[in-house]
């Protein structure tokens, strides 16, 4: 269970409660972890064979101080790639998009020591779009979704989610239930108040 | 080889700062205490398991028999002896 607390909202409400959470599509963070993959394959060929090509091709050099720097040297290699993986991990892992019954929330991990979290009442909604654009978005149902409000402000974007067709249709269904609710609120708050006259 | 210690000092404690920077985010930002506490025990068990194998690496590594260090001092110092306007006794 998602624990609004730790997004620094505002308390939630007695009536509000979280439809989903998502995250962005695994092709996303795929993408940016086939260099990792690259890397690990790298370094396992290198684990098992430069042994082998350093007896082959360099036999003056063949002792065991050669051996401890290839390894070092690996061993470093195997370090950054950790490191740079987690921080990606962590980048993916971080963003997310929830939604309520009242509000679309949007926590965005910019950067390492970036981040931007801001909310939006279904009840300002005044358009949604859907974009998939792409070979690979389309066979794997992944793309943006764009919820503009009223006014100026700029819009809310939900980038490279799953299936952000059925994301639209929940917002436009959620949004409309919100605005009935405001609507039965208003009338109770009018009647009580033409009651107390 | 002095040098090559402080560069690899400073390599090490940039990768523990870099550690610090994840775990703090993990902790402070993550929103499901399952998930946190599975990605804390993997991450912390595998950076010091690297950082240990590293460093342990490193200083078993004699690079003053793969780096002709002493034959560059020696060359430096009887460069600089040939400088001198006067010549030592000895």
């Amino acid at each position: 269970m998602i624990n609004l607390g730790k997004l620094h909202f505002r308390d939630i409400g007695k009536q509000e409660r979280v439809i989903r959470v998502i995250h962005r599509h695994w092709f996303d963070i795929f993408k940016q972890f086939i260099i990792i993959f690259a890397g690990t394959a790298f370094l396992v060929w290198g684990f098992f064979s430069l042994p082998d090509l350093i007896s082959d091709f360099l036999p003056k050099l063949e002792n065991t101080n050669t051996y401890a720097i290839v390894f070092f040297i690996e061993s470093t290699f195997a370090l950054i790639l950790w490191l740079y993986a987690s921080l990606i991990w962590i980048d993916y892992h971080l963003d997310i998009w929830v939604i309520t019954t009242e509000r679309i929330i949007n926590v965005e991990q910019k950067g390492v020591f970036v981040r931007q979290v801001s909310e939006l009442k279904l009840s300002k909604i005044q358009d949604v779009t859907t974009k998939v654009g792409g070979v690979i978005p389309t066979i794997l149902n992944y793309g943006n979704v764009y919820v503009q409000t009223a006014g100026q402000e700029t819009r809310f974007v939900f980038r490279h989610i799953p299936d952000p067709y059925h994301t639209k249709s929940e917002i436009m269904k959620l949004q409309k239930q919100a605005l009935q609710r405001s609507t039965q609120r208003l009338g109770e708050m009018v009647r009580e108040g033409s009651m107390n006259m | 080889m002095d040098i090559f210690k402080i560069l690899y000092t400073v390599f090490f404690f940039i990768c523990i700062a870099i550690s610090v920077t994840i775990i703090f985010h993990i902790i402070r930002y993550s929103y499901n205490k399952a998930a946190t506490v599975l990605m804390l025990i993997v991450f912390i068990v595998v950076t010091s398991t690297l950082l240990f194998a590293n460093s342990v690496l490193f200083s078993s590594m004699k690079l003053e028999k793969v780096l002709p260090i002493d034959s560059i001092n020696n060359l430096i110092d009887s460069k600089n002896q040939d400088d001198k306007p006067w010549k030592t006794p000895f």
